[in-house]
């Protein structure tokens, strides 16, 4: 009798501990990563909220990349395109935040909204926007294109809930949402419990926005954050090598390249004989770059789009070593002799070449001019080197007026649409406005031409290819150097899900060892 | 007085707006397009329609006086119009920064001028060898660069001793690390201001007399010297303070302190020129109402002005 | 005579008279003279050059090879160091001349005519000088891209009102001496009453706020080069040396110390020879109390 109560007593007493005990053991797990500055705008016409860098996760597109950079269903369950027409079924059991259905009715809302914004690059034809069914809609390109879904992985198509102040509250279909928002501070989303797909691993989730990168790297080293989502190289030369700093990386996917200026007028011109691009490509010790800087993860590059996506395959480009030698004889056929100053002249001009380091800005890319100088100074070739850290003057100073014979660039493919960045770098058509001083000519502007209105997946990739070997191998438009990997770093503990698509870094599975 | 503010807002007005127009040219002279740069950024393809749209919506077809014209007939109704790169109106982007910036202009202008004033008296005062170690401190202090400084004492306080944090969010904790830095250099710089002010002062007769009447040297300074120093002094203030405000851009960004300078950096790599007219028109503003609180206590710190004032 | 027995005091070690304000001048132009020796001790010690990569020896501390130590791309620092004197220094005195060359005439004839056109003159001047410095920096380099010249030609921009502003100070207590009313009344050239009468009595403080003005430069400068929109990569300017050694400074102090020490002793240079002309030019003694 006495024993029972005891033991009664004790069952009472545990019962009574759980509530108190079981929320601290489902202590909400929260990660908070720094990014660069604040790049939101809540301008209705270029709505970038919550959508791009960093994704906030409160929205979600139609279809995301799988690791080929092919699109997977996401909020579209399927689709096809025949004749034009393309015809898609909506995933079903989905609803908004704010507790409204996903069905055809609303994701015609949300496409025609995003219509609104000058940023249309879906090109979807509004007037034939149709309801087929509960979860059925048609729609056609404007242009004719075969590649409207591929479009849709970029995340600035994502579908908003058409509301009356998304700037403020948006609503969307994705795992998080917004707790708070303080301008160019920070931003901080919590988990949904009604999300339709796989729950995240995080429950409150916090984007710091710190635009000095030093700041952000003492910042992690200090505790301060857990994860650091923008890195630049100069953040992995000086990391820490005790293990206090964990470096998550993707596969290869941002190349360096060199783009040359093959329609300029003088002085820019003498990058336009081919044996001086060759010359160029065969002066850079691509294996030295690579193992000295970005924690030696980068890879020597072949081409500008890495073998891996879109099944384009390793062996349509052949690359270039090093070999200083062959970079003397071309430079000599040329006619580019060496002078008594160390550096090559023909004709009383000096082989002088002007090496503009600035996209995206110069942070990202330093050391890697100053490098590349030395190398090119070593075969007696005279670089002025001009470093800008603001994209506009880059752009309107050197990029739009072709004044400049090289363009140093560290970007990458962040699309699974084949033709973007080939279309937009390498076409004397280019959107891009100062990129026709990179165009090879109307050959490539064919083959993209082509590609985009093919009407087959195989047909796309075959002149992708085409178009990729000619920019990187036939015309060196384009000299590759290296291919990086996508990183992120973090205190140790924490494992980041990486992803070669930028935007698509899930930190929502980010894992915390405890 | 009043007849003396309305004189003085008279001759301003002139100097505001052209400060406005310069203000105005500089902008939108630079190169750097932004509605080029705006496309290039959405990937579009952009028809000839479009350009013009986007150039009539920022106003860039018509001709420079007509556009300074309405932006200043908006200016004056404080409506700056909207920042590219946002899309939030730009008195919110400011209003969102201004708190921190006037934070730390105010908290190292007073740490200046505390330092400034112990600096210089002391100098001052004290004899040979210690005052001359003294000035030596000061134009040391005044010699070192404010961003060295800064990195040094993030060595020493943050790294070392683990007392502050780098990532601020605005609050007052993380406020003394950069008026520290501030402090240092604008306070050796007003030091040496005081310095030499006083040391005129000395040279005059009427000390001469205070000395040989027996007064301490306290009341000496305190009742001969800093009536007549307050004066000049009080307009270094305000140019300090000015120079606070415009120029903590480097100490801003170096502790993360989310104040005007982030904006501007941000804004002028942008091509983000609502934003950066406004921040010219403010600083102007700034500059002007300081100088006006300045010559008001040179009025107010000399008789013979203060009675000429109000008579006339 | 007896001022300066007042001013100065007698060591008998030495036999000299010093004060507070020579030994200043002295340590000043010593310290000046050592950055000029630095400057070409390139020419007669071997050093690398200041471009040259070594990258297995990056980041070492000072060691044999290298004094200094090297920095993140394995470049020798005390190489960057002296080349940065050319730099640096002669960024900073060519400001300087381009801020004379706008300030000393627009000073002298705004002093010299009074009135309206004074008026006008300074006010153009009210105008410019309520701009931040960096912001005025910030547009020049806009228009012309970031370079070393961008950044003198902006610190130029926005330093010369208030240059003007000192010499029409001094030009204005100038003129007020009998002998030039003398010369006016003459009839003196305009010129001559300039060259001969007010330019030898605006000289000596016209020196002492060159030299403060050109250390304020030289800050100027470096601070503009440190957030890089000033020299250029690779070029050796010690402003730029400082923010190439952000990254590193938990690992590799040195890189941040030198460049730092270099800047801050060759403005307290310029500082000490201002200040030191400045005491010895001022002939009135403080009575002590």
């Amino acid at each position: 009798m006495l024993r029972l109560s005891v033991a009664a007593r004790l069952g009472v007493a545990a019962m009574l501990a759980m509530p108190i005990v079981a929320p601290a053991a489902l202590a909400e797990t929260s990660l908070t990563v720094a990014v660069s500055r604040d790049r939101y705008s809540i301008d209705e016409q270029k709505f970038t909220f919550t959508t791009r860098r960093p994704a906030a996760q409160i929205v979600e597109t139609a279809v995301m990349p799988d690791e080929n950079f092919l699109p997977q269903p996401l909020l579209f369950q399927s689709w096809d395109y025949t004749d034009g027409i393309y015809t898609v079924s909506l995933r079903e059991g989905v609803t908004f935040s704010d507790g409204s259905a996903f069905n055809a009715d609303t994701a015609i809302a949300a496409l025609r909204l995003y219509d609104q914004g000058k940023s249309d690059f879906l090109q979807i034809d509004p007037e034939s926007l149709q309801k087929l069914g509960e979860y059925q809609i048609s729609f056609r390109s404007e242009t004719g294109s075969a590649l409207v879904i591929e479009n849709m992985t970029h995340r600035g198509t994502s579908f908003f809930a058409v509301t009356e102040n998304r700037a403020e509250n948006p609503v969307g279909t994705g795992p998080y949402l917004l707790d708070s928002y303080d301008p160019k501070q920070q931003i901080t989303v919590t988990r949904n419990p009604n999300y339709w797909g796989e729950a995240p691993s995080i429950d409150r989730l916090t984007f710091r926005f710190i635009a000095d990168d030093n700041a952000r790297m003492l910042a992690l080293q200090n505790g301060e954050i857990d994860v650091i989502g923008e890195v630049t190289p100069q953040m992995l030369l000086s990391m820490p090598q005790d293990g206090s700093v964990v470096l998550h990386e993707s596969r290869p996917i941002r190349y360096v390249a060199l783009f040359a200026n093959l329609n300029g007028v003088a002085p820019f011109d003498i990058i336009q004989d081919y044996k001086v691009r060759e010359a160029l490509a065969w002066a850079i010790d691509r294996e030295t770059i690579a193992s000295v800087l970005f924690a030696g993860r980068g890879v020597p590059a072949k081409g500008i789009l890495p073998g891996w996506m879109f099944d384009l395959g390793e062996d349509h480009t052949d690359g270039f070593g090093y070999d200083t030698a062959k970079t003397g004889a071309l430079l000599d056929e040329a006619g580019w002799t060496l002078g008594a100053d160390g550096i090559r002249e023909k004709d009383g001009r000096k082989l002088s070449l002007r090496l503009v380091a600035a996209y995206p800005n110069v942070s990202s890319v330093k050391p890697m001019p100053e490098m590349l100088e030395q190398m090119f100074a070593a075969v007696g070739i005279d670089i002025d080197l001009v470093e800008v850290d603001d994209s506009g003057v880059y752009g309107s100073t050197y990029l739009d007026t072709g004044e400049a014979d090289l363009y140093m660039e560290f970007a990458s493919n962040n699309n699974t649409d084949p033709t973007y960045l080939l279309n937009n770098l390498f076409t004397s058509t280019t959107p891009w406005g100062g990129y026709k001083f990179t165009a090879p000519g109307p050959h490539v502007d064919t083959l993209l031409a082509d590609a985009r209105t093919a009407q087959t997946r195989e047909e796309v990739i075959a002149k992708v290819r085409a178009a990729h070997r000619a920019i990187v191998q036939d015309d060196l438009a384009a000299i590759p150097i290296l291919m990086v990997p996508n990183f992120t770093l973090s205190r140790p503990g924490v494992v980041v899900p990486m992803s070669e698509y930028a935007d698509w870094i899930s930190y929502g599975h980010t894992t915390i060892a405890k | 007085m009043r007849r003396f503010l309305f004189m003085r807002l008279a001759t301003a007005l002139p100097t505001l707006l052209g400060m406005s127009f310069i203000a105005f040219a500089i902008v939108s002279l630079a190169p750097g397009d932004p509605v080029m740069q705006e496309l290039r950024a959405m990937g579009v393809v952009p028809k000839p329609e479009d350009i013009l749209a986007i150039r009539a919506q920022y106003g860039l077809d018509k001709p420079f006086f007509s556009r300074y014209f309405d932006w200043l007939i908006r200016a004056l109704q404080f409506d700056f119009g909207q920042s590219i790169a946002s899309g939030r109106s730009v008195i919110d982007e400011i209003l969102i920064h201004l708190p921190a910036t006037l934070a730390l202009a105010l908290s190292s202008l007073i740490g200046a001028i505390g330092f400034s004033l112990a600096l210089g008296l002391a100098a001052v005062s004290a004899g040979r060898a210690t005052g001359a170690a003294l000035r030596g401190l000061t134009i040391l202090l005044v010699s070192v660069p404010s961003f060295w400084l800064a990195l040094l004492l993030i060595y020493v306080f943050v790294f070392q001793l683990g007392w502050g944090r780098l990532v601020g969010d605005g609050s007052i904790g993380d406020l003394i690390l950069p008026t520290l830095t501030l402090s240092l250099g604008a306070g050796a710089s007003l030091g040496r201001v005081v310095y030499e002010r006083v040391r005129a002062e000395m040279c005059e007769d009427h000390i001469r007399l205070a000395i040989a009447k027996g007064l301490a040297p306290p009341v000496i300074l305190f009742r001969h010297i800093v009536p007549r120093v307050i004066g000049p002094l009080a307009t270094t203030w305000a140019n300090t303070f000015g120079a606070l405000l415009g120029g903590a851009v480097i100490v801003e960004s170096i502790f993360g302190w989310p104040g005007l300078g982030q904006l501007i950096l941000q804004a002028i790599s942008q091509r983000d020129f609502p934003v950066i007219q406004a921040y010219l028109v403010f600083m102007g503003l700034g500059f002007f109402i300081t100088s006006l609180l300045a010559d008001f206590i040179v009025i107010l710190s000399d008789p013979q002005l203060r009675r000429e004032v109000s008579n006339g | 005579m007896d001022d300066i027995i007042r001013k100065t005091r007698y060591l008998p070690v030495l036999r000299l008279h010093v004060s507070a304000g020579r030994v200043g001048l002295v340590l000043g132009l010593f310290l000046l003279a050592e950055f000029v020796a630095l400057g070409l001790a390139g020419y007669v010690i071997a050093l690398p050059s200041p471009n040259s990569m070594d990258l297995l020896a990056r980041l070492d501390g000072p060691s044999a090879d290298h004094p200094l130590g090297t920095d993140h791309l394995g470049r020798d620092v005390l190489a960057r160091v002296a080349a940065a004197v050319h730099i640096s220094l002669g960024a900073a005195l060519a400001a300087m001349a381009a801020i004379l060359a706008i300030a000393l005439p627009w000073g002298i004839i705004a002093g010299l005519s009074g009135g309206r056109v004074d008026a006008v003159m300074m006010r153009l001047a009210d105008i410019i000088m309520a701009f931040p410095m960096l912001v005025l920096a910030l547009a020049i380099i806009g228009f012309m891209g970031a370079s070393l010249q961008a950044s003198i030609l902006g610190v130029a921009a926005a330093w010369w009102p208030s240059n003007a502003r000192m010499v029409r100070a001094l030009v204005l207590a100038a003129k007020e001496r009998d002998f030039v009313h003398a010369a006016r009344l003459c009839g003196a050239s305009r010129g001559r009453i300039v060259l001969r009468h007010i330019l030898p009595q605006i000289l000596p403080p016209l020196a002492v706020i060159i030299s403060l003005e050109t250390a304020s430069v030289l800050l100027a400068l470096s601070a503009l080069s440190f957030l890089g929109i000033g020299a250029q990569a690779p070029t050796p300017e010690w402003g730029a040396m400082l923010n190439e050694a952000r990254p590193f400074f938990a690992q590799a102090p040195h890189m941040l110390l030198v460049p730092g020490l270099a800047v801050s002793l060759a403005v307290l240079a310029f500082n000490l020879i201002g200040e030191g002309l400045r005491d010895i030019l001022d002939q009135r003694e403080p009575y002590q109390w």
